[in-house]
């Protein structure tokens, strides 16, 4: 009987450790990392994601509708609501010709707001390849969320709804 | 520890109460008597470890489990999640088919093929840097008004489409040559970069326009065939050029049985 009780316990405590594992091995991990993307001078520049701050890492383009009316000013609104020290956000911009997509936001009838300092540029998309991995399709509006450690908790393909409650909640939830 | 082990039980109703002492009914051991006692009529010896010990007994492990399994549920019921598996998104050359062919002496028809549920912008759909043959005219036909959530009304195409090129060869050119630019969407709010595809039509006097079959269409997107000849062409998207692999005969069974249809989640038009 004695046996059977300890055996129960090791098993559930095995099973604990089976479901704490990621959050362990997430502990475990370095504080963030770097990518590679271009500025609107074409100059290269080292993005961080984590390092103390959670982050999205937003992908749009031009070309994509549903980019410029509904992730953009989404996640501008989250610029508003967050200060920078606590969300960073870069909007990673995968326009082939990137002087044309500096064209598009220097044009005075496009007004994104804040948003617009972190705006990068990928035209060789090897940012999002690095990011969002090589295997799907490179589709837009596409995002990954991390954490303050670099860790990534969650991609979104299509349009996302970034001032909704529950994604409010998974973000409070980690910063 | 024996008397917890093996106890006389008189209040628990047993199986030959329920069974009101049958008379051929053996007892557990599948003896009838013990020393010519009939034992059916003794209190039964319960020989089973007692259920419940006789010291209270926390039970922390209930509490553990209904914790791990209401982690589960809310990881399972998260709503914030992406709402499209990237698994689920086809490769722009599987939802956008075409086949570009010599259709008549001076004209070039290129079929499209949409899958239900994706559309290309009619707009974006153009012809550039022409080799071996000079562009006349590009008719592209009426296209459906599509009420975008974010533009508005823009003209798509759906479905089946055939766009034309009127042409003039150069003379001694055996082969037209040009990059078609395409882009589409998906319903579901989501796009796909624009494509460039280098397009190589052999030229031919009288050859017969003929709609494309699954099977030829493996090298989706940078396929065309005139008089049973299949030319294959760089495909280049965002300016990483690929080579397009034709598949081996027994996948070319498989495609053409719509499997890589159905594991997209892609129907067509008329199917």
């Amino acid at each position: 009987m004695h046996f059977a009780r300890s055996r129960r316990r090791l098993l559930l405590r095995s099973m604990l450790l089976v479901l704490l594992s990621p959050l362990l091995v997430a502990e475990a991990h370095e504080d963030g990392f770097e990518f590679t993307a271009l500025d609107a001078n074409g100059s290269k520049q080292k993005l961080t994601v984590g390092r103390g701050t959670v982050t999205i890492v937003a992908f749009w383009a031009t070309w994509c509708a549903p980019c410029r009316t509904s992730e953009l000013p989404g996640l501008n609104r989250l610029l508003q609501d967050y200060p920078s020290t606590r969300l960073r956000i870069h909007a990673v911009n995968n326009d082939g010709d990137h002087e044309f997509a500096v064209r598009f936001l220097n044009h005075p009838d496009v007004r994104f707001g804040e948003i617009e300092n972190s705006v990068a540029y990928d035209p060789s998309y090897r940012a999002y390849r690095e990011i969002l991995g090589h295997d799907y399709a490179e589709v837009h509006p596409a995002a990954a969320l991390f954490d303050k450690n670099g860790n990534q908790l969650r991609t979104f393909y299509g349009k996302h709804d970034w001032i909704s409650p529950e994604f409010r909640s998974l973000l409070d939830a980690h910063i | 520890m024996a008397t917890s082990r093996l106890r006389l039980d008189f209040s628990r109703r047993s199986r030959w109460t329920r069974l009101g002492f049958p008379a051929e009914q053996p007892d557990r051991c599948g003896r009838a008597s013990i020393l010519g006692v009939d034992n059916r009529r003794l209190p039964r010896l319960d020989v089973l470890p007692r259920r419940t010990p006789p010291y209270p007994v926390k039970r922390p492990h209930g509490y553990v489990s209904l914790a791990v399994i209401g982690f589960l549920t809310l990881a399972g019921l998260d709503t914030t999640g992406a709402k499209i598996d990237p698994r689920d998104v086809p490769p722009f050359e599987e939802v956008f088919r075409f086949e570009a062919t010599a259709s008549a002496p001076g004209r070039i028809s290129i079929h499209w093929q949409v899958a239900d549920g994706y559309y290309l912008y009619r707009n974006a759909l153009r012809i550039e840097d022409p080799r071996g043959f000079t562009l006349r005219r590009l008719d592209l036909p009426p296209a459906t008004a599509h009420s975008d959530e974010f533009f508005g009304k823009i003209e798509v195409y759906r479905g089946e489409t055939i766009m034309s090129l009127e042409i003039d060869p150069v003379p001694g050119s055996l082969e037209a040559v040009f990059e078609l630019h395409a882009q589409g969407c998906a319903d579901i709010g989501l796009c796909y970069p624009p494509q460039r595809n280098t397009v190589r039509v052999r030229m031919g006097s009288g050859t017969r326009f003929s709609p494309p079959r699954r099977e030829e269409n493996l090298c989706r997107g940078s396929s065309s065939r005139v008089g049973g000849e299949q030319f294959q062409s760089k495909r280049d998207t965002a300016g990483r050029p690929r080579e397009c692999r034709s598949a081996p005969p027994i996948a070319r069974l498989w495609y053409a049985r719509g499997w890589q249809d159905r594991r997209n989640g892609l129907t067509w038009p008329g199917s």
